[in-house]
């Protein structure tokens, strides 16, 4: 905990998007969406050493009517984790975070999100997508926690882990749900990559190689679509 | 030893002369008196003992749901109602039949089901075999009678599937069974009608440690019914019961189970199968009663090709808590398992899925879906869904989607306007919700169950 790197964001009004850099330790951002305010923040990583060890932990405060767009992309690094509170505060308010991941060799991510509702007519939905290849693993865990009062609640949260060679992942996606009057699901996939799609692209003469590649490029589509046009730079393939 | 003792300090809707009662609470003493009062060989004594300090030495899980109400010094850990087990249906006693004409089994009974072995109180009162399943060589017996028919079998099975210092509870009722069932189906053979044991508890404070294991031979078919009623009483009871389940290769086993506990019962159980090649096992649950229950049948996919399924409804009223889920692993090459899971919070109700799929490194191309679905009735209902899935295994495809919402405002209005009140249009709908289970149970079961969800279900105003 020696370099910890504290942050607090407040975003009083709506605003260009705002983009942080995770760092190599240990790290903790604070977000305050002032009410009615909508607000984009995108967080990257740039690590450019191996073995990069980083533990984030985010709390998100969302008030009356605020709305925030929430994106994180990770490739690459040793350890990573991420731990994010998302509070609904304020009715009205709306949360939509996209979560991207991809591993390679030795690479371990761990991601974990709870979102909790606690006031009337709030929203939030959660996007989480990863690829691991080689030995990388992922551990994916999220509540959706619906308080009494929350009424007319909608919360969805769906993670879809793409597993190559001798990859793994444990997806643990729950729910807390205390009240009716309530829209709440979640869908979670693991798995390998699509055999029919791999003969297709076979028979268009593609290598399983190059079918692969394909398919792995295309399943980041849905991610995405979620973005703001101007997030959608730093996620464009170098490969 | 006093071989018959009244009790006339228990308020029993039915009053017995029961041959035998323990004094309430738990020793190595009693212990002692029920394996010598069952004239058990000294391995099963030694089993029981073992299993004893097992449980002491295990502390209560709190990992889910409430379980500090249970006062294990209160329960009764032994009866049994009558000296033998009776052969034909007009030997058991006629209070006990009165008391099972309440919930209407006779008639089912007779034309339907191979046999009986109904589970009043502790021990077996009631079974027939048909003559057919004779010829073909299945044994349908209550444990007890079983264990001294087929000690062999028992002792090679027993405890394989769930061993004792698996939990708790499993331990505990290694210590103290009595009762349950032991199903063995030699290889090939096709049971046609399902065989059914229906069971309950009368008695204030009785725990049921009923122990079952079924032994599926390769190619064998086979259908397997349990269903329990139970009576209101005040005091708190304990059900913790351990069903295991051996399915070799090819065979194919579905064990259905229909729980109405009396609203003060912890149910705690332990079930297992192992499925060997090709080997296909099925749970179909529905959890009705109870206080607390905590139940999680699981699958063990041993054999390349093996299948296993669960389809699993809930239903929690005011005060209850049922935390249900199911448990696969993927133990071997090519298996493949689905989940369904369905439930119902009315009032203070609360139901919880807890599930885990498990798919190891090496074990290639397996597959799992999970469904969970909830259904919220009132404003201070609750639904937890906590399932978990470890992929270790890239050539897998594990999927899992659960959804929880309440009933539509649409659909009562489009009930409503063709007529229908709006405490039918609510059955209705909750009827819908749950069919895809209840048309996988037996007729006389599916009838049940809709007639218990039913009187759940009326004066409830939304």
């Amino acid at each position: 905990m020696k370099n910890l790197n504290k942050k607090k964001l407040i975003i009083p009004t709506s605003l260009k998007p705002v983009i942080l850099y995770r760092i190599n330790g240990v790290q903790e951002i604070e977000i305050k969406v002032k009410p009615g305010v909508k607000a984009e923040v995108l967080i990257l990583n740039n690590f450019q050493k191996p073995r990069i060890e980083s533990f984030l932990k985010i709390n998100i405060k969302l008030y009356q009517n605020s709305k925030l767009n929430f994106v994180e992309g990770i490739s690459g690094g040793q350890v990573i984790e991420t731990r994010s509170v998302v509070k609904l505060l304020g009715s009205g308010a709306e949360c939509q975070v996209t979560n991207m991941f991809q591993g390679n060799k030795n690479e371990q991510h761990v991601f974990q999100i709870l979102i909790d509702h606690q006031s009337p007519n709030t929203k939030a939905n959660v996007l989480v997508k990863a690829v691991y290849k080689n030995h990388a693993s992922g551990k994916f865990q999220s509540l959706i926690k619906v308080g009494q009062k929350a009424k007319k609640t909608n919360s969805y949260y769906q993670d879809e882990v793409l597993l190559l060679d001798s990859a793994k992942a444990i997806s643990s996606p729950t729910l807390e749900i205390l009240t009716d009057d309530v829209k709440a699901s979640h869908g979670s996939s693991v798995s390998r990559i699509n055999r029919d799609q791999v003969y297709y692209l076979a028979s268009r003469g593609l290598d399983f190689e190059q079918a692969r590649e394909c398919i792995t490029a295309g399943f980041f589509t849905s991610v995405i679509a979620r973005l703001p046009k101007a997030f959608c730079q730093p996620f464009l393939f170098k490969e | 030893m006093a071989k018959t003792r009244s009790h006339k300090d228990l308020s029993l809707t039915n009053e017995l002369d029961y041959q035998y009662i323990s004094k309430p609470g738990i020793s190595e003493n009693l212990i002692r008196e029920i394996s010598a009062y069952k004239q058990e060989p000294s391995w099963m004594l030694a089993k029981r003992l073992q299993a004893f300090k097992i449980f002491k030495s295990k502390p209560t899980p709190t990992w889910g749901a409430n379980l500090s109400g249970i006062n294990y010094k209160k329960i009764r850990y032994f009866l049994r109602p009558i000296d033998k087990v009776a052969g034909s249906w007009s030997e058991v006693p006629k209070k006990i039949r009165e008391t099972y004409q309440k919930i209407g089994i006779p008639q089912a009974e007779r034309k339907f089901l191979a046999g009986v072995v109904a589970q009043y109180e502790s021990m077996a009162v009631y079974q027939s075999l048909q003559k057919q399943l004779e010829k073909q060589g299945v044994i349908f017996l209550d444990m007890d009678t079983g264990f001294k028919k087929h000690p062999e079998l028992v002792k090679k099975y027993l405890g394989t599937v769930v061993p004792t210092a698996d939990n708790k509870f499993s331990a505990l009722n290694t210590a103290v069974w009595s009762g349950g069932s032991l199903v063995y189906i030699p290889k090939g053979v096709k049971v046609d009608i399902p065989l059914q044991a229906y069971f309950r508890i009368n008695a204030k404070q009785v725990g049921q440690f009923e122990r079952t294991l079924i032994i599926a031979e390769a190619g064998s078919q086979a259908h397997y019914v349990e269903g329990c009623t139970a009576p209101v009483y005040a005091a708190d009871s304990l059900h913790a019961g351990v069903v295991e389940i051996i399915i070799k290769p090819g065979a194919r086993l579905r064990y259905t189970t229909v729980q109405n506990w009396s609203k003060n019962v912890y149910n705690l159980v332990t079930k297992r199968a192992f499925v060997y090649e090709d080997g296909i096992m099925e749970w179909v649950d529905g959890n009705l009663g109870s206080k607390t229950t905590m139940k999680y049948p699981s699958i063990y996919l041993l054999g390349t090709g093996a299948k296993g399924s669960v389809l699993s409804i809930a239903l929690a009223g005011a005060g209850q808590h049922q935390d249900v889920g199911t448990k696969i692993i993927h133990g071997a090459p090519n298996t493949s398992s689905s989940v369904v899971s369905k439930s119902i919070s009315k009032e203070s109700g609360r139901t919880s899925y807890r599930g885990l799929i498990k798919i190891p490194k090496n074990v290639k191309n397996c597959t799992a879906s999970v469904v969970c679905d909830a259904l919220l009735l009132n404003k201070n209902s609750r639904t937890d869904t906590y399932p978990k899935m470890e992929v270790y295994e890239a050539d897998s495809g594990v999927t899992h989607e659960a959804t929880v919402g309440q009933i539509g405002a649409d659909q009562l209005f489009y009930l409503k306007s063709r007529g229908i009140s709006e405490n039918e249009a609510r059955n209705i709908i909750v009827q819908g919700f749950i069919e895809p289970i209840v048309k996988e149970l037996p007729l006389e079961y599916a009838i049940e169950l809709n007639r218990l969800i039913k009187l759940e279900m009326s004066g409830l105003v939304g």
